[in-house]
C-alpha cells in the first residue's frame, strides 16, 4: 500500500508536466487522433468494399482494430518509455541510479517514465469501442462489462510482456533492435481475424507471441461468434489468465537480465 | 566490528577480445574469446563509523567497481562486503534505505520538478517523518544556500546547483553512510569550496561515514581524514592524510638543477625523489632538517644552476607513487 501510494507520486510528476507543457500535449493529441483515425477508416472502407472478411464485416473489424489499440495504449503509459530507454541507460549506468533506490526497479522506471501521451489513443479507442458495439446492437450486461474490462487489461498484460520480454536482451547485448520489431509485427498481423492467415501463422499468434487473446479470441464472446478455426472454443475466455502467466513470465526474465547487470556492469 | 568490513574483495570482468577484419567478426560470432581483467584485485580495510575518506587512483584503478559492490551495484566476484551488518547485494532494499549515493556524472533529480518539490518526493520514497524532514530541509537549505532557487524547475538550474540539490537528496533521509563519486566534478572554485565546507559540517553534525573518490586533490585535502590509494585494483596506502604528507610527500621539497650528471644524497634525512634532465626533487622533513642546512649540505659537495623550496604537494607525490618513481 505503501509502495502503490509511492508509485502513484511518481505518476503524479508525468501529468503535472503534461499540464504544464499544455501545447504541446493537446497538439500531440490531436495529431495522434487523426493519425489513427485514419487508419480506421482505412479499414472500413475496404472492409465495406469487401462486405466481409473472413465472416467479419466492417464495425466487428474495428473492433479488433479498438482492442487492438486500447490496449496497447495502457501498457505503453508504462513500458514506452522504460524500455525505449534501457539499453541507453545500460550503456551510459544511468540505471544505477535506479538500483540504488528503495524501490522495486522496474516498478520505480514503469511509475516514474509514465507516458501521458496516451490519453488520445485511449479515449479514440474506447469512442470507437461504443460507436460499434452500439451498431451491432450488443447489449452489456454487468458481468458482461467486468469481463470487457478484464479482457482489456489482459490485452495491455499481453502487449506489456512481450515488449518487456523483447527488450531485456539489451542487458546482454548493447543493440537488441530487431528482436524489438516482435511486438510492433505482432500488433499489425491482429488488424484482421487471424483465420484469414495460414494455419501456422494462426498457431504463432495463439501460442508464441499470443496477440490473438487481445482481440480475436474475446472478440468471439463479445459478439457471439464461433469462428474457432482449430482452437477449443474456450481460448475466448483465457485473456486474462494468458496475460498474468505471460507477465510473470517477463518479469522473471527481467530479474535475470538485471542480476546480469549486477554481475557485469554495464 | 566496524562499521564497514571489506575482506579480499575482487572483482573480474570478462572482456571480449576482438579484432580487427570482416574475416575476424564473422569468426567472433561463433566463437569468442574473452580476456580476464581484474578491476578489483584483493582489496581488504575497515572503515570506523565517522571516517571521512578520500578512495583515489588514476582512471581504471578499480574506484568506481569498489564504491558500486559497496552499494550493491555489483555483486564481487569473491570476497566480503558488510556495511553497518549488511551485505549491500544481497540485501538491496535494505541497504539502499541506509545509505546515500552521489554520482558526479550524473543528476538524479526530476527535470520538471522544482527542488522543493523533489524533496517531497524523496520523503515518501524514504520513509522521512515529518519532523526530521522539516529539520533537514531546513538545515541543507539554509547551509547551501538553495532558497533563492528552491521553486525553479531543476532543467534552469546552473550545473553547481544542481549538484547542490543533488548533494542535498542523498542526505536528506540521514543515511550513516554516503558515497561520492566524483562530486565536484566541472564545477567552479566557489561551488567547490560550498559543497568540502558542507560535508564537513554535516560529518560534524551528524557523524555521517563517508567515501569519496575524486581527482581532485584540494577535495581530499579539504574533507578527508583518512587516504586510501589504489591502482590496477590493488590497495597501495591506507591511512592518515596528515601520516601520508609526512612520511611520503616528506614535508618539503627542494627543486634543484644540478650541475653534476650523477647525483648523490649525502644525508638520510635528504630523500631523491624524482630526477627529470638536471632537475631533481629532494624531499625532507622540516622537523628533521632545517631548509637552510640541507641546502647547505647539497652546495657544499655540488654546483646548483637553479634552485627553489616548495612546501609539500600532496598531488605530486601521487603521481610519482603512479609513475613508480615513489615506493610506498
Amino acid at each position: 500500500m505503501y509502495y502503490l501510494r509511492l508509485y502513484w507520486e511518481f505518476i503524479k510528476i508525468s501529468l503535472k508536466t503534461m499540464v504544464e507543457y499544455r501545447a504541446e500535449t493537446l497538439a500531440m493529441g490531436i495529431a495522434q487522433i487523426f493519425g489513427y483515425l485514419a487508419n480506421f477508416i482505412v479499414v472500413a472502407v475496404m472492409v465495406s468494399k469487401f462486405q466481409t472478411m473472413g465472416g467479419w464485416n466492417a464495425y466487428e473489424i474495428m473492433l479488433l482494430y479498438a482492442f487492438n489499440l486500447l490496449s496497447y495504449a495502457l501498457s505503453s503509459m508504462f513500458l514506452y518509455r522504460t524500455c525505449n530507454n534501457l539499453a541507453g541507460q545500460i550503456r551510459t549506468g544511468e540505471l544505477d541510479s535506479v538500483i540504488t533506490k528503495p524501490t522495486n526497479p522496474l516498478a520505480y522506471l514503469c511509475t516514474s517514465g509514465f507516458v501521458t501521451g496516451y490519453w488520445a489513443h485511449i479515449i479514440l479507442s474506447v469512442c470507437l469501442m461504443c460507436f460499434c458495439f452500439i451498431k451491432l446492437g450488443v447489449v452489456f450486461t454487468v458481468s458482461k462489462t467486468v469481463l470487457l474490462i478484464l479482457v482489456i487489461l489482459g490485452g495491455a498484460l499481453i502487449q506489456g510482456a512481450l515488449n518487456l520480454i523483447t527488450t531485456v536482451p539489451a542487458f546482454w547485448f548493447v543493440k537488441s533492435n530487431a528482436i524489438r520489431e516482435i511486438p510492433w509485427t505482432a500488433r499489425s498481423f491482429i488488424e484482421y481475424p487471424i483465420t484469414i492467415y495460414h494455419k501456422a501463422v494462426q498457431f504463432l499468434l495463439t501460442f508464441v507471441v499470443p496477440y490473438a487473446f487481445i482481440s480475436f479470441f474475446p472478440l468471439q464472446y463479445f459478439l457471439g461468434k464461433n469462428d474457432f478455426s482449430f482452437f477449443h472454443p474456450a481460448f475466448q475466455f483465457l485473456t486474462p489468465a494468458v496475460g498474468i502467466v505471460l507477465f510473470f513470465l517477463a518479469y522473471r526474465f527481467w530479474l535475470c537480465g538485471l542480476k546480469h547487470y549486477n554481475s557485469s556492469g554495464s | 566490528m566496524s562499521f564497514i568490513e571489506v575482506e579480499h574483495l575482487s572483482k573480474e570482468f570478462k572482456i571480449t577480445k576482438r579484432e580487427k577484419g570482416a574475416l575476424n567478426a564473422i569468426k567472433s560470432m561463433i566463437h569468442r574469446e574473452y580476456t580476464i581483467k581484474k578491476a578489483v584485485d584483493d582489496i581488504s580495510f575497515s572503515v570506523e563509523q565517522g571516517e571521512l575518506v578520500g578512495y583515489v587512483g588514476p582512471n581504471g584503478a578499480g574506484k568506481s567497481t569498489t564504491i558500486k559492490m559497496l552499494s550493491g551495484i555489483l555483486t564481487p566476484t569473491s570476497g566480503k562486503v558488510t556495511v553497518g551488518g549488511i551485505v549491500p547485494y544481497e540485501n538491496r532494499k535494505e541497504n539502499n534505505m541506509r545509505m546515500g549515493v552521489v554520482f558526479g556524472q550524473r543528476s538524479q533529480l526530476y527535470w520538471d520538478l522544482p527542488m522543493g518539490e523533489t524533496f517531497e518526493l524523496y520523503k515518501r520514497m524514504y520513509k522521512i517523518d515529518e519532523e526530521k524532514f522539516r529539520r533537514n530541509v531546513e538545515f541543507y537549505t539554509e547551509l547551501l544556500d538553495m532558497k533563492p532557487f528552491l521553486n525553479t524547475p531543476v532543467r534552469q538550474l546552473s550545473l553547481g546547483q544542481k549538484m547542490r540539490g543533488n548533494i542535498a537528496i542523498a542526505l536528506l533521509h540521514d543515511p550513516p553512510i554516503v558515497y561520492l563519486d566524483e562530486p565536484t566534478i566541472g564545477l567552479d572554485v566557489l561551488a567547490k569550496s560550498r559543497i568540502r565546507t558542507f560535508i564537513k559540517e554535516v560529518n560534524r553534525e551528524k557523524n555521517i561515514t563517508l567515501i569519496l573518490t575524486t581527482h581532485d586533490m584540494d577535495d581530499i585535502e579539504a574533507i578527508c581524514n583518512r587516504l586510501i590509494l589504489i591502482d590496477n585494483g590493488k590497495k597501495l596506502y591506507d591511512g592518515g592524510l596528515e601520516e601520508f604528507r609526512n612520511t611520503y610527500a616528506g614535508g618539503n621539497l627542494l627543486v634543484a638543477d644540478f650541475d653534476a650528471d650523477e647525483v648523490v644524497m649525502p644525508d638520510p634525512r635528504l630523500k631523491l625523489i624524482k630526477e627529470e634532465g638536471p632537475r631533481r626533487w629532494i624531499s625532507f622533513r622540516k622537523d628533521e632538517i632545517a631548509p637552510m642546512e640541507a641546502l647547505n649540505l647539497i652546495t657544499a659537495r655540488y654546483q646548483l644552476s637553479d634552485f627553489s623550496m616548495q612546501e609539500a604537494d600532496i598531488v605530486e607525490t601521487i603521481k610519482n607513487i603512479y609513475e613508480k618513481k615513489l615506493h610506498v
